[in-house]
């Protein structure tokens, strides 16, 4: 079926939209096959990619301190200078020089567009491809990954949320289960995941089985599915514990090489660990770095914040090329919104919120990399081609992942959701 | 469906119909859930005893709701009022002649009338929908150039068997189709690989016609289990990364001519299987970090495979 960007919806989207969201069904299936190919739909892409590693700047990235430098005035670039990448023709910002080095893989977002300029709702629409609403808690696309992909590996969970707030991992209306299980420090691995040493294993088993039954009456008189949810939590985090499974948690098992690729920093070690937890079958990591609220000292701010974005995704991208699951493994950059080109003297030359036009970044599965999408004018203010809004962006990854972006899930409210809004993915980019 | 949803949806639709053409695709799904049941070609009941249409009418393919049944045409385009699929679905529910009859297919809605007699006002079309006309030349949904690809390797494959699937599943390996209705399989251990080892490869067997790519990396698995992924003729991306797998190993592998993917990275197979490798023709990425492969031979291999990509770091 055509997706249609967010400006206009036709009517006969509306209609066949209608049809679905009421009867529960897809078209797709109904009455053989060549019903299907009426309807100009999104195909499944095959051979997908098997994982998603999600790095979110959040606070809001400078496009024109980092990925789009290319073509762009110097009095919007101010000190920030391009840098030539290892494709001929593709530059970034200095700030980002080992990355520059990986453009091979890389696929530039620079039509990148949102609607949302403050920081809640812009992540909020990043991250779960709707506007926020009072009335509902939409899901994370990690979330959908797993409801709509199921998981690789049962014994682990299969979307890892990584330094990132609990809130912008949450499950929404599908409820715990497929909420991302937070990791404060990558470092510490997955807390409270080992039996204390001085406690045997009859014992432990002794007061796990008094809990159960100390919860059983309360499990009975309020029979619903959080309670339900919440007991299928502590049962996987069981069988988590027994598991051999576990150690796709401990960075600490990394030889001194890898550990210094991916620098000393949260962040850097974060990816590293989002490399380990997806080798061993988790679908969806995000790993998220903050700190690009660049009002004051723009050109201060950026090139500390840009040095573990750095170390991290250039690590990420040439680590998993060399272990072959670059390929199965799609690594997205994304952010909330770009910041302005006017430079803000008065702040210490500072940037503000600037949702127009931003950048973000896709390496890996299955994208033919060592290409830009999209382009701005010469200000870097205004999208000139290749459009692309939060939506399209996590169609683009549900793509890669072989879902299916029409497949209708309803709220527990009797409302039709889908896993990139009314995103369209861009086809194109896979080779 | 409640009443506020049900005006809110009339309304939607009344300002829809007026300005776009209702498509067949839209209608379809609707036949589907409230009419095809009864209204298809004759078939057996399970006690074995044929069962023909309701009334005649076959609405399966466009000949046949045009045709109709032993009321009158299926589909009178133009003419709602002519048409017995319309005619016959407006009347009041316990009305004998009323479709679909009580406890058989969905009650339909007043949209959804109204989207069925909007349809055959505007002509009744059927866009490319050939249904049971087309017989067994049914187009195929459309496929990418990777699916085309695909194909002719899975040419007279049968099916795989749902059983072995189901075992191998229950034992934490992931098993999925390459695309939607591939008989190719993309089969990856990928829960507790440590715990798998040469016995586990019984389990593979059954599928070996099926296996495209295979993921056994981190596993026990020795070269006794390369060998007999040496007689899968269908693999096509193989990941042999981080287990036992020496150079007799790669050896077995010569027979695997589809491949065009391998890692054996972290492995201890060195420049005596690069002879092997230059055999594989249609061989594109290979991943040879940590091995004892030198990086003159990994050059070496590189351009002998034309179009390859030969890593190694």
């Amino acid at each position: 079926m055509t997706l249609n960007s967010a400006d206009e919806f036709s009517r006969r989207q509306f209609l066949l939209n209608i049809a679905k969201a009421s009867l529960g069904v897809t078209v797709a299936p109904m009455l053989g096959a060549s019903v299907a190919t009426a309807a100009d739909f999104v195909p499944i892409r095959p051979r997908a990619a098997k994982s998603v590693i999600f790095l979110m700047m959040s606070g809001g990235m400078s496009h024109l301190d980092t990925l789009d430098v290319m073509g762009k005035k110097d009095t919007v670039l101010g000190k920030t200078k391009p840098l030539a990448t290892s494709v001929s023709g593709i530059s970034i910002s200095e700030n980002l020089p080992k990355t520059a080095k990986q453009m091979q893989h890389i696929v530039l977002f620079n039509g990148m567009s949102t609607t949302q300029g403050a920081h809640e709702q812009g992540q909020y629409l990043m991250e779960r491809s709707y506007i926020m609403r009072g009335t509902i808690v939409h899901p994370a696309t990690g979330s959908w990954v797993v409801r709509l992909g199921g998981k690789r590996n049962n014994n682990l969970p299969g979307f890892v949320a990584v330094s990132t707030d609990p809130n912008n991992a949450a499950g929404g209306f599908m409820g715990a289960k497929y909420s991302g299980v937070p990791i404060g420090e990558p470092g510490e691995g997955l807390q409270d995941s080992m039996k204390p040493g001085s406690i045997s294993q009859g014992d432990f088993d002794k007061r796990l089985s008094l809990a159960d039954s100390l919860n059983k009456q309360f499990h009975t008189q309020v029979n619903n599915s959080a309670i339900r949810e919440h007991k299928g939590l502590y049962d996987d985090a069981l069988r988590l514990m027994r598991c051999e499974d576990l150690k796709a948690f401990d960075v600490k098992q990394e030889p001194s090489e890898v550990k210094g690729l991916y620098g000393p920093s949260r962040f850097g070690q974060g990816c590293m660990l989002a490399r380990r937890l997806v080798e061993h079958g988790v679908r969806y990591v995000q790993v998220s770095l903050g700190g690009w609220d660049t009002h004051y000292d723009n050109f201060t701010a950026v090139p500390a914040r840009a040095k573990d974005l750095d170390d991290g995704l250039a690590a990420l991208l040439q680590d998993l090329h060399r272990r072959g699951m670059l390929q199965d493994t799609l690594v997205a950059v994304g952010t909330e919104f770009g910041r302005t080109p006017e430079i803000i003297t008065e702040h210490e030359d500072g940037r503000d919120h600037y949702p127009k036009a931003f950048s973000c970044l896709m390496a890996g599965g299955g994208l033919q990399g060592g290409r830009v999408h999209g382009k701005k004018d010469d200000k870097g203010g205004n999208v000139t081609d290749g459009l692309t809004n939060p939506q399209d962006f996590n169609a683009t990854i549900a793509y890669s992942l072989g879902l299916p972006v029409d497949q209708v899930i309803i709220s527990p409210s009797g409302r039709p959701f889908t896993i990139a809004d009314k995103g369209k993915p861009v086809v194109e980019l896979f080779s | 469906m409640s009443r506020s949803s049900a005006i809110c949806l009339s309304l939607a639709l009344t300002a829809s119909v007026a300005t776009a053409e209702v498509t067949f695709l839209q209608v379809a799904p609707l036949l589907r859930k409230s009419c095809i049941e009864c209204h298809s070609a004759p078939k057996k009941d399970p006690s074995g005893k044929m069962v023909n249409p309701k009334g005649g009418l076959r609405m399966d393919a466009p000949s046949h709701m045009l045709k109709g049944g032993s009321g009158g045409p299926g589909v009178e385009p133009g003419d709602p009022d002519k048409s017995l699929i319309y005619a016959r679905i407006l009347l009041p529910p316990d009305h004998e002649d009323a479709m679909p009859p009580k406890g058989k297919g969905t009650p339909l809605t007043f949209p959804q009338t109204e989207l069925i007699k909007q349809w055959i006002i505007e002509g009744g079309k059927f866009g490319d929908w050939k249904g049971s006309d087309a017989a067994a030349t049914v187009t195929p949904a459309p496929a990418t150039t990777k699916t085309k690809t695909l194909d002719p390797l899975a040419s007279g494959l049968g099916v795989p068997p749902e059983d072995a699937i189901k075992k191998l599943m229950s034992m934490g390996c992931v098993v999925h189709p390459v695309a939607p209705d591939s008989k190719l399989l993309s089969v990856a251990w990928v829960a507790t690989p440590g715990a798998v080892g040469d016995q586990e490869m019984e389990f593979l067997k059954p599928l070996g016609a099926n296996i495209s790519e295979l993921d056994l990396s981190d596993t026990k698995i020795t070269d006794a289990s390369v060998a007999i992924i040496g007689t899968f003729p269908r693999v096509t991306k193989l990941n042999l990364s981080s287990t036992a797998v020496t150079d007799s190993g790669i050896a077995s592998l010569k027979g695997l001519v589809n491949l065009d993917w391998l890692s054996v990275h972290s492995t201890s197979v060195s420049d005596a299987s690069i002879e092997t490798l230059k055999g594989l023709r249609k061989l594109k990425n290979v991943y040879l970090w940590k091995t004892h492969v030198s990086s003159s031979s990994a050059g070496t291999l590189q351009k002998a495979l034309p179009g390859s990509v030969v890593s190694i770091e």
